[in-house]
């Protein structure tokens, strides 16, 4: 199998099916949250929709999460008067079921028994009646208002032509436990590829990590929907650049002596994936043969 | 001391060959304060999502010649002490230091700790998460773990025996035709002389450690002292 047929395979490995057992957990959480906001605020209309990943057709089967948006008319109060309020409100009334982790403009959801679901709640309200910017309240940085809009979000993504390559640096990144968001990981492929998209998955993916390995520093990201106001420089910081230039140039360096079937290991249709995890896991231990005892102490 | 990489211009190279042509998913990092290596290693193989593990093993100074220490940077194993994880530092505590010295045969080359000293101890976490007992027992915490690696070693759980045996091996000299410390009366090289030519391998610091353990397990187990007669006045 060449390397370009191995990273279609790897992805194809990658797709979410629809009724999957993980999408079907997720649309439980979806469809619960929707009956919680109905009931906690019955007069309201919020437009509670797919955001992230599943609407950009991005998602992979090793790092996902559902992203739902929970926007507000523009004159609609009935969750709170300002866009903090909204937030801390929809928290709180989420804080009920779950366990409520606040991120800058999301809101993660965790089982009582802290198990992470994999969803994130994004609270806002549209800019005007007419219009689909909203504003989010961002619980972190400078600004606590940030306008943005999800439809620009999605077709900037969706309709690149390069959502393949997008999935496959998705993987990368959570195989080499880089701390890059989705969405700056996103524009910086984009980024590259703009008007160098031709070739093979194999070539546009290492046009990508090339570019992270030689040009990091000059690659600059945007958000589409508000270029200007939305300062994205909080999402890719130098340590994060170098980051990204290190492990592609490891990453080319491996693929390059090595195939990328190395790198990204055998496909699940080749593994012995039959066997049970606890099986898998003490025949492991059996190979390992002896190994000290794992220890721990208050003092060290 | 010069730290390794800097004594040895090629070095940091030579660590980046290894990892890519081992762990192609662990990466060196260069720090301010130390070298690390970090990113994800899978335990059952590239293929089993579940049981990769995000960690970072921080170099010493005189790599490899002393314990890396490593952490779980995703937050899959919290970080108490029932979990055999340091509480201070938050690193995972893979075993009590002299076995793994031995065990390793005082060589901690990334390739070597990865699979004597961290797989394994990922490989347990994971059957842990899943209800199974540790596949490689656990030693108790603290002192009493000491103690008990000692006791599979020499044969004995009195910690006095066992700092017999410490006070001898950091003597310049260990001579086989000294009385065992075990107290056999039979000679050393007749007795635990397999145990004492392992133990002579591991540096002095190190045992010297371990005899602040056994002194730590004699005073909790010594009675409290008793209060001092009052003197009859009258």
């Amino acid at each position: 199998m060449s390397d370009n047929d191995y990273l279609k395979d790897l992805l194809k490995s990658q797709q979410l099916e629809d009724g999957c057992d993980e999408l079907v957990a997720l649309d439980d959480e979806r469809d619960k949250v929707e009956d919680l906001l109905n009931e906690a605020f019955p007069d309201s209309n919020p437009n509670f929709t797919h955001g992230g990943s599943r609407a950009k057709g991005t998602m992979i089967r090793e790092d996902y999460d559902l992203d739902e948006v929970c926007y507000f008319d523009n004159d609609d109060t009935a969750a709170g008067d300002t866009l903090e309020e909204i937030y801390e409100n929809i928290a709180a009334m989420l804080e009920d079921e779950y366990q409520v982790e606040r991120k800058r403009s999301a809101l993660r959801l965790k089982s009582k028994e802290g198990k992470d679901l994999k969803v994130d709640i994004v609270p806002g309200r549209y800019v005007s009646d007419d219009g689909t910017d909203v504003f989010l309240h961002q619980n972190e940085g400078d600004k606590e208002r940030l306008k943005t809009n999800l439809e620009t979000h999605i077709s900037h993504v969706r309709d690149s032509g390069c959502t393949d390559v997008i999935q496959l640096n998705k993987l990368w990144r959570t195989r080499n436990g880089i701390l890059i968001r989705t969405f700056p990981l996103e524009l910086l492929t984009i980024e590259v590829l703009n008007g160098n998209n031709f070739g093979t998955l194999q070539a546009r993916f290492e046009r990508v990590l090339t570019a992270f390995r030689d040009d990091i520093d000059d690659l600059v990201i945007e958000d589409p929907a508000n270029p200007t106001g939305n300062d994205l420089s909080f999402a890719l910081t130098d340590e994060l650049r170098d980051t990204l230039a290190d492990v592609a140039r490891d990453t080319l360096a491996a693929a390059a002596d090595h195939g990328w079937e190395h790198v990204f290991g055998k496909l699940p249709e080749k593994a012995a994936k039959a066997i049970p995890r606890v099986a898998a896991l003490t025949a492991a231990a059996v190979s390992v043969g002896g190994a000290a005892p794992p220890w721990a102490s208050e003092d060290e | 001391m010069r730290p390794w990489h800097e004594a040895d211009p090629g070095a940091l190279e030579e660590l980046r060959t290894i990892l890519r042509r081992r762990y192609p998913t662990l990466h060196v990092r260069v720090d301010a304060d130390a070298i690390r290596v970090v990113g994800t290693l899978a335990v059952l193989g590239e293929e089993s999502a579940d049981d990769r593990y995000n960690i970072s093993v921080e170099l010493p100074s005189d790599y490899p010649r002393s314990l890396p220490s490593v952490w779980e940077t995703a937050g899959r194993i919290e970080r108490i002490i029932d979990r055999h994880v340091f509480p201070a530092s938050g690193a995972l505590c893979v075993g009590v230091p002299v076995d793994l010295w031995i065990r390793l045969g005082g060589d901690f080359g990334i390739e070597n700790y990865v699979e004597k000293a961290v797989r394994p101890y990922l490989i347990g976490n994971s059957l842990f998460e899943e209800g199974q007992p540790w596949p490689f027992s656990e030693s108790a915490h603290g002192s009493y773990g000491v103690l008990e690696f000692y006791q599979r070693l020499l044969g004995t759980d009195d910690a006095y025996v066992v700092g017999r045996f410490l006070l001898a091996l950091v003597q310049d000299k260990v001579r086989g035709h000294w009385d065992c410390p075990c107290g056999s009366g039979r000679a050393l090289r007749k007795c635990h002389a397999d145990a004492v030519a392992k133990l002579r391998q591991v540096p002095r610091n190190m045992l010297g450690s371990s005899i602040d353990h056994m002194i730590a397990v004699l005073r909790a187990k010594s009675p409290p002292a008793a209060p001092e007669a009052a003197t009859d006045a009258s």
